[in-house]
């Protein structure tokens, strides 16, 4: 249990560190490349014990959005975005359910799960995270095209430097 | 109490969510510009489209109200027009006196347009101040002269009649003419009497003269489409393609100038001489 609580401890340290002091400065200003945006935190939630409080992952999910519209200049959009990401999280993890169930208290990778029950899952939850976040940024129905065209680039080097990271950090729990 | 425990137990994660996005929401609103004007904005799209709709409802049921104020409203349109034409030719000393023309707004009671000889009925009289011989028009172009009146009703001769001639010139240029009809096409007349040494090209507006007191100067008759010269004369048959629709008038304005008698009287005496 204290292993479990440092271990996220670290990794929500790291991530926010690495999210806010490195990722929040790139960026493009070529044509197309100018959508792409670095949002790595949704890994924290990810990451979360998948049988942890639902209340709790909401309260933890509202704090970390909170901090990232602090440096981002954007009241309450990350927050809305991470809130309802962390509110769909357990009806994710509900339907992908392995055979024999969730015998631990946390999702990492290689060890407990496989890599393609990861990839599938981060896949999803950070589709939908940037979906939504793009989404209440724009605020309207007219920026439909702009709200898709930014979510799939942002996907790609996103979920790219997420698997990056699982693979250099090993993350046991 | 004890429901209530349980009903929180089962739903506490939706409200917690619920409460949490609220919070957020109002961030969102609240401190963000363009999210705040696309909020304040798309409230105010439906607000409008309901206005929009009760408008044109209570606009249907007082159209008729609307209908009379704006052919006011045109009839001074007009008048003002007129005054401007003729402003730079009065001095200003003479400005209250010379030349004033007012203008009377009616409904086409009765049309014809498609005969050898048209005539124009209108809803207004004697009573309303029409007078045979004044000049009528219309929001697109000329309709007729006033022929007889009747305490109710006024007798327009239609411009598409065989005894029609109005005095129109060539705008911006020098050439003056009598617009006839042939009693054929309704949509064109001749302007005839125009010498051959006045350069005429397709496609001049066409306006009246002036030189008649039925008609003030610079009112648009139509455009010229054809000249051809009149064989055995020194003068061109003008084609003037009409702007006035006579076939779908249904307000005219009938032109009373005040100084038409005096100048008619003038002119007689000095014929008589």
């Amino acid at each position: 249990m204290n292993k479990l609580l440092t271990a996220n401890i670290w990794r929500l340290a790291i991530v926010l560190f690495l999210q806010l002091m490195l990722l929040k400065q790139i960026s493009f200003d070529l044509s197309i490349l100018s959508y792409m945006q670095f949002l790595i935190y949704p890994v924290i939630i990810l990451m979360l014990p998948v049988k942890l409080d639902r209340t709790l992952t909401l309260l933890i999910a509202f704090a970390i959005g909170i901090t990232m519209d602090m440096f981002y200049d954007s009241p309450g959009v990350h927050a809305a975005a991470t809130v309802t990401t962390a509110y769909l999280r357990p009806f994710l993890l509900a339907w992908m359910e392995p055979y024999e169930g969730y015998n631990v208290r946390e999702s990492p990778t290689i060890e407990k799960l496989g890599f393609r029950w990861y990839a599938v899952y981060l896949a999803a939850l950070l589709l939908t995270h940037l979906l939504l976040y793009f989404s209440i940024e724009a605020f309207s129905f007219v920026f439909i095209g702009d709200i898709v065209l930014n979510a799939i680039i942002s996907f790609i080097p996103t979920y790219m430097i997420i698997m990056l990271g699982m693979f250099l950090f090993k993350p046991v729990n | 109490m004890y429901s209530l425990l349980q009903l929180l137990t089962r739903f506490g994660v939706h409200i917690v969510f619920l409460i949490l996005q609220i919070i957020s929401f109002y961030f969102i609103v609240s401190y963000n510009k363009n999210q705040r004007e696309i909020f304040i904005n798309s409230s105010n799209i439906y607000t409008g489209k309901i206005n929009e709709l009760t408008s044109e409802i209570r606009d249907f049921v007082s159209i008729r109200v609307i209908n009379d104020s704006l052919k006011r409203e045109n009839a001074t349109l007009i008048e003002n027009l007129i005054r401007i034409e003729y402003l730079n030719e009065i001095l200003p000393e003479y400005t209250d006196s010379l030349l004033k023309y007012s203008v009377i707004s009616a409904s086409v009671c009765n049309n014809t347009f498609n005969q050898k000889n048209n005539h124009i009925t209108l809803c207004k009289g004697a009573l309303e101040g029409i007078r045979p011989g004044m000049g009528v028009v219309s929001a697109t172009g000329l309709v007729g002269i006033v022929r007889n009146t009747s305490p109710n009703f006024a007798h327009v001769i239609s411009l598409l009649h065989s005894q029609t001639r109005i005095s129109c010139a060539i705008k911006s240029r020098n050439a003056y003419g009598s617009l006839v009809w042939d009693g054929r096409d309704p949509r064109y007349m001749t302007l005839e009497s125009v010498p051959k040494f006045e350069t005429v090209a397709i496609g001049d507006t066409v306006i009246t003269s002036g030189y008649s007191t039925v008609f003030p100067k610079g009112l648009l008759v139509g455009r010229v489409v054809n000249t051809k010269p009149k064989p055995g004369s020194n003068n061109y048959d003008i084609r003037v393609k009409l702007s006035s629709t006579l076939g779908s008038i249904k307000y005219a304005y009938v032109i009373h100038n005040f100084l038409a008698d005096e100048q008619n009287k003038l002119e007689k005496e000095v014929n008589n001489e």
